[in-house]
């Protein structure tokens, strides 16, 4: 039976497992990355419809320049990385009005307030609260120690986007655009502490951009930098089968894999939804307390996504995020209820398979797990003609909605791939959610160290949700495991010491 | 809340970190003898911060314990304090 040892066990290839396995192996630590699909690289993904690449989680950030590129730097993989700026639009479809925030974040600001003159006053008290979290966010610091946080400003970790949006008197398709973004995020207005939903918020306003290439830029510089002589190896189609016993000081260090290789290892790294991480854990060390914990945390929203081709010829096609309400109501919106729901439309030029520019919408819709329940205990590629049906209807609807918000697509679209939340549950996420799980006020996430020693945490569901917050759980985890002295030569390394 | 209800809360918190009961006496150090690395402490907050229903993020005073009786002695006064009505924790 092979055996393989390594220093560090990661569980996961996601943005999260990869840039750990990256900073890791930058201090000389031999790796092992495991992933359970066949295909690494989590929702950083592409895949391929008649030569044209659509992605799967990875459509756009709002964090690259800043903390999220010093991040890239650090990791290595910032030379694979070329941002496109992406435009952002509202729609609303009962009243017609249209929203075109302009770039930046003051910008934005006073493109609102000018909209809104009434509100003027508290649009500017809004976004400067806003500036102001972010400035205290010692998380997008990395030079700053996070364990010594400073609160949020105005009891902005306590109280929830939507009390925030009452307290300012926010009302209708204000308080629609300005709570818009939490189909970014993925927590309800209602739920989401009004510190997060900021840190959110204030990038996608200030520099809403997308990769070149999408998260496979990302995935194939990272795979360059795995094989022989990197530190990095990579098993694909494969996870633990079981942990070995707990030993010495309440650490496991042997684990058996799915292919039947024992892997011996000093630290263990799960990037994994807390529920797997759960089932992954030897039994006998999950203490109620943590799993009353994990019971208590919801899904993040999930989306119905459909892939279209648009026409070259179609005159003023610009890469933008045109994001669509049929109501004022996010929160409903969010939560697909009562009729309501939120679609998002990214409009991207992409290159084909054979080197020629092509142009993608994809749309995505919020939606409720509730819809595809009866198809639950079926997978994909044996789903019911009942199935196949509901994904075609659900997918004319969105073309329907798709031609009215953008009417110079009609007759210049062609739908090339669906997929509804099961769909994301078989190939990405345990439970088809766009973001993990719900990031509720007050919630405790799992971060950091697991009940067993030696074992740890992070990933989008530590910290905050996307691929920048998934990332930035991983630095400040790498942080504590590689002690400061050797945290900070990396940093010094990468971005020079000026930055210190 | 007595003294004795306060250290067995705070004890309870070093038992949900895996750290076993008969280790937890009052002068053990939380690094040197506990094992207790940083990534711990945020864990030890987040849960006393729920045990005793208070914010400790700002708190200084919070930021210099270092054995178990300094952590037992911290929220005895400010038990105390809130009792007294000024308890508006810090």
């Amino acid at each position: 039976m092979a055996e393989i040892s390594c220093d560090y066990l990661i569980l996961g290839s996601g943005i999260s497992g990869m840039s750990m396995a990256l900073f890791l192996a930058q201090t000389g630590a031999d790796v092992l990355v495991l992933e359970k699909s066949p295909v690494p690289g989590g929702a950083m993904q592409r895949f391929r419809r008649n030569g044209i690449p659509l992605d799967t989680g990875f459509h756009f950030t709002g964090g690259i320049p800043g903390c999220f590129g010093e991040m890239l730097r650090i990791a290595g993989l910032d030379e694979a990385v070329e941002t496109i700026p992406i435009r952002m639009r509202l729609f609303f479809t009962r009243s017609g009005h249209t929203l075109a925030l302009p770039r930046g974040h003051r910008a934005a600001e006073e493109y609102l307030a000018a909209r809104y003159p009434d509100d003027a006053a508290n649009i500017h008290a809004y976004f400067e609260l806003e500036r102001e979290i972010i400035r205290t966010t010692p998380l997008f610091n990395l030079r700053k120690d996070f364990l010594l946080f400073e609160p949020a400003p105005e009891n902005a970790d306590i109280i929830t986007l939507a009390d925030a949006m009452d307290r300012f008197g926010f009302r209708g398709e204000l308080r629609a655009a300005l709570e818009s973004s939490v189909t970014c995020h993925g927590t309800p207005p209602s739920e989401i502490a009004l510190s997060g939903h900021c840190r959110v918020n204030y990038g996608l306003l200030n520099e809403l951009t997308r990769v070149r290439g999408g998260g496979a830029a990302i995935v194939d510089a990272f795979l360059r930098q795995t094989g022989p002589g990197t530190g990095i190896r990579l098993k694909t189609d494969c996870t633990v089968a079981q942990f070995g016993g707990i030993t010495d000081g309440g650490k496991c260090r042997e684990a058996v894999l799915t292919d039947g290789t024992k892997v011996k290892f000093e630290n263990c790294v799960m990037t994994l939804h807390p529920r797997e991480i759960l089932r992954l854990l030897p039994q006998e060390k999950v203490r109620p307390e943590l799993r009353e914990r994990v019971d208590s945390f919801e899904e993040s929203c999930g989306f119905f996504t459909v892939h279209f081709r648009i026409d070259n010829e179609v005159p003023d096609f610009r890469e933008e995020l045109l994001s669509v309400f049929n109501t004022e109501d996010v929160e409903s919106a969010i939560l697909a209820r009562n009729g309501a729901f939120a679609t998002g439309m990214m409009m991207t030029e992409e290159t084909v398979s054979d080197g020629r520019r092509c142009r993608c919408l994809t749309a995505f819709q919020s939606v409720a797990a509730s819809e595809t329940k009866e198809w639950e205990d079926s997978r994909t590629g044996h789903r019911s003609e009942s199935y196949q049906e509901y994904k075609r209807e659900k997918s004319r609807r969105i073309a329907d909605l798709v031609r009215f918000s953008c009417p110079q697509f009609e007759g210049k679209m062609e739908i090339l791939s669906s997929s509804s939340m099961l769909t994301y549950r078989d190939y990405l996420s345990p439970y088809g959610s766009a973001y993990g799980i719900r990031q509720k006020t007050g919630q405790h996430n799992l971060f950091g160290r697991l009940p067993v020693r030696n074992f740890y945490v992070c990933g989008q569901n530590s910290m905050l949700p996307g691929a920048f917050g998934a990332m930035l759980s991983s630095i400040h985890l790498f942080r504590k495991l590689a002690g400061e002295d050797v945290y900070t030569s990396l940093l010094d390394r990468r971005l020079g010491k000026e930055n210190a | 809340m007595t003294r004795e209800e306060i250290v067995e809360a705070v004890n309870t918190a070093f038992e949900e970190m895996e750290i076993p009961r008969e280790e937890l006496t009052p002068e053990k150090e939380f690094f040197k003898d506990l094992g207790l690395d940083s990534l711990d402490m945020v864990d030890l907050m987040i849960s006393l911060q729920r045990k005793f229903g208070v914010q400790l993020r700002q708190n200084e005073e919070i930021k210099k314990v270092r054995t178990l009786n300094d952590i037992y002695d911290f929220f005895v006064k400010l038990d105390a304090q809130r009792n007294a009505g000024d308890g508006s924790a810090k």
